[in-house]
């Protein structure tokens, strides 16, 4: 679904990016686990077009979309729920989620269906609907950041550390229902500091470290890697 | 009495229409358009233009203006906003005071140094309502400002565009991946603020002459206005905007009309020394 090729990004003269390879296949939660600065949000950015590639390549099903404007990119499939949730705080929750409908949405097409789901994965969001977003705990907007994206109707889910910010029972719930919308089809790409859970939810996972893939394997036999332990799992 | 607090208030309107359009491209862009207040006087000289030398009827002569404006709109972004967009604040903001020069010195040019007396469409005629009688372009701007006022809130809380214009000036980035075409929202932003400085130079010309330098200083009020009601607020804009008018012409009927000017910014002085998010500034909401 996803074929990600010896992309080189660069800050300036900084390399962020080092030939980094990657690829999603249908039906998977695939995550990428690393360090602080590492790269890893460098590497959404680039999936979803955010940010400029020096070389390589990014396939989403089968076409390449290395130059494709990120806007472009959501309405074939391509939704990304971005570092530090980033909801629109001056808009109500209910706005929120319309707004992530912006890229199939024609006219005033009904939007219920899409609300009823998410409103059953998120029933927090339900009660806070008129709420404007700023005045959410970080937990709800980051339910609401994962139910904008969801609004979109995505093939692909570009996730960046969703549990950032978040008490262990909310991370839990989070990643119950990141596990549900995997059941009802969605791909997911995931981006996490906390390793541990990631790589409970994921099917595989790759580990990179200053700009590079340095491992990848599934995701139990990650979990019990020497150098994964060490490094991220806490020894 | 009553005459003094219309005039104030109908005063008050047009230094709120510029505000607002100050402060729906800072809030979109986070740029302070100094050129808002020349846009203002191109839209007053386009339509008495239209008027007096090409003999236009009244109100189509409104109309072409705040179209042209709008066109005006697309044009200055693309020339003095797209360009500096990923470039420091006070670079786009020279720029934008590169425009009013621009603007001014070509309106010198083009309609010569002459103020222009451009009567609106009731010319002179009052209102008497009660003993007491009120200049009718005075009633006008109120009751144009107000519906102005009414269409924007609809336009922004309940249009499918107005909401994605809403979401770019929020957060740029996060509104590109809902796959919202944010240069083409900022262009829309543009576009409305000018065609807002068009309504306020047909509005307001009957009641000013309409010159090369009325822009220069309405820029000024409205932008202090601005910071009055709490900057970056539509509703501070506005109501900032129409304190202010009000209290202009009661600073000059009582106290001396030559100071009239001094009074608005030692009122801004003082917002900005005891209150400085504004008389009716929003509390700081982020939230992290």
């Amino acid at each position: 679904m996803l074929k990600v090729s010896n992309i080189e990004v660069y800050y300036g003269k900084i390399r962020a990016l080092n030939s980094v390879s990657l690829s999603v296949k249908q039906g998977e939660i695939v995550t990428l686990i690393g360090a602080n600065g590492a790269g890893k949000t460098t590497v959404l950015r680039s999936i979803s077009g955010l940010q400029r590639l020096e070389k390589g390549k990014i396939e989403f099903l089968g076409k390449d979309v290395s130059i494709v404007p990120a806007e472009n990119l959501v309405g074939m499939g391509l939704a990304h729920v971005p570092e530090g949730r980033r909801v629109f705080p001056g808009l109500t929750v209910y706005e929120n989620l319309e707004i992530g409908a912006t890229s199939w949405r024609k006219g005033k097409a009904c939007l219920s269906g899409d609300l009823e789901n998410i409103y059953e994965l998120f029933p927090r969001l339900k009660e806070r609907s008129k709420q404007l977003a700023w005045s959410l705990s970080g937990g709800e907007q980051q339910m609401l950041a994962i139910g904008r994206a969801l609004m979109a109707r995505p093939k692909l889910l570009l996730l960046d550390e969703p549990s950032l910010g978040l008490s262990p029972v909310l991370v839990e719930q989070v990643f119950e229902v990141l596990h549900k919308i995997n059941g009802q089809g969605v791909t997911m790409l995931l981006v996490e500091q906390n390793a541990f859970m990631a790589l409970d939810i994921a099917h595989r996972g790759y580990v990179i470290e200053n700009g590079r893939i340095v491992l990848t394997d599934t995701a139990s036999a990650l979990s019990n890697d020497s150098k994964v332990k060490e490094a991220y799992l806490g020894g | 009495m009553i005459q003094l607090l219309i005039s104030g208030l109908a005063m008050g309107s047009i230094y709120a229409l510029v505000a607002l359009g100050i402060v729906v491209i800072a809030n979109a862009v986070n740029v302070v358009n100094f050129a808002q207040g020349e846009n203002v006087m191109l839209g007053a000289y386009v339509a008495a233009t239209l008027t007096l030398t090409l003999h236009l009827p009244i109100l189509a002569a409104y109309a072409i203006s705040i179209i042209l404006l709008a066109l005006y709109g697309y044009i200055f972004q693309k020339v003095a906003y797209y360009p500096l967009r990923k470039k420091p604040f006070i670079t786009v903001v020279v720029a934008t005071i590169g425009v009013s020069m621009f603007l001014k010195n070509a309106a010198r040019i083009v309609w010569g140094p002459q103020p222009i007396y451009f009567a609106g469409p009731f010319g002179e005629s009052m209102i008497r309502v009660g003993g007491v009688s009120i200049n009718a372009q005075n009633i006008l701007i109120i009751v144009v400002t107000l519906a102005l006022v009414v269409f924007q809130h609809f336009f922004f809380a309940k249009t499918s565009l107005g909401r994605q214009m809403q979401a770019t000036a929020q957060d740029q980035e996060a509104a590109t991946l809902m796959g919202i075409k944010v240069s083409r929202m900022i262009a829309f932003t543009f576009i409305y603020s000018s065609m807002l400085a068009a309504a306020a130079g047909v509005l307001l010309a009957p009641i000013f002459y309409v010159s090369a330098d009325m822009g220069a200083n309405l820029g000024l009020k409205a932008f202090a206005a601005s910071i009055i009601g709490g900057f970056g607020s539509v509703p501070g804009a506005i109501l900032g905007g129409l304190f202010l008018g009000v209290l202009e012409i009661f600073a000059a009927a009582y106290v001396s009309s030559l100071y009239k000017d001094a009074f608005a910014f030692i009122v801004l002085i003082l917002i900005l020394a005891f209150m400085p998010r504004g008389l009716f500034g929003e509390k700081i909401s982020t939230k992290v």
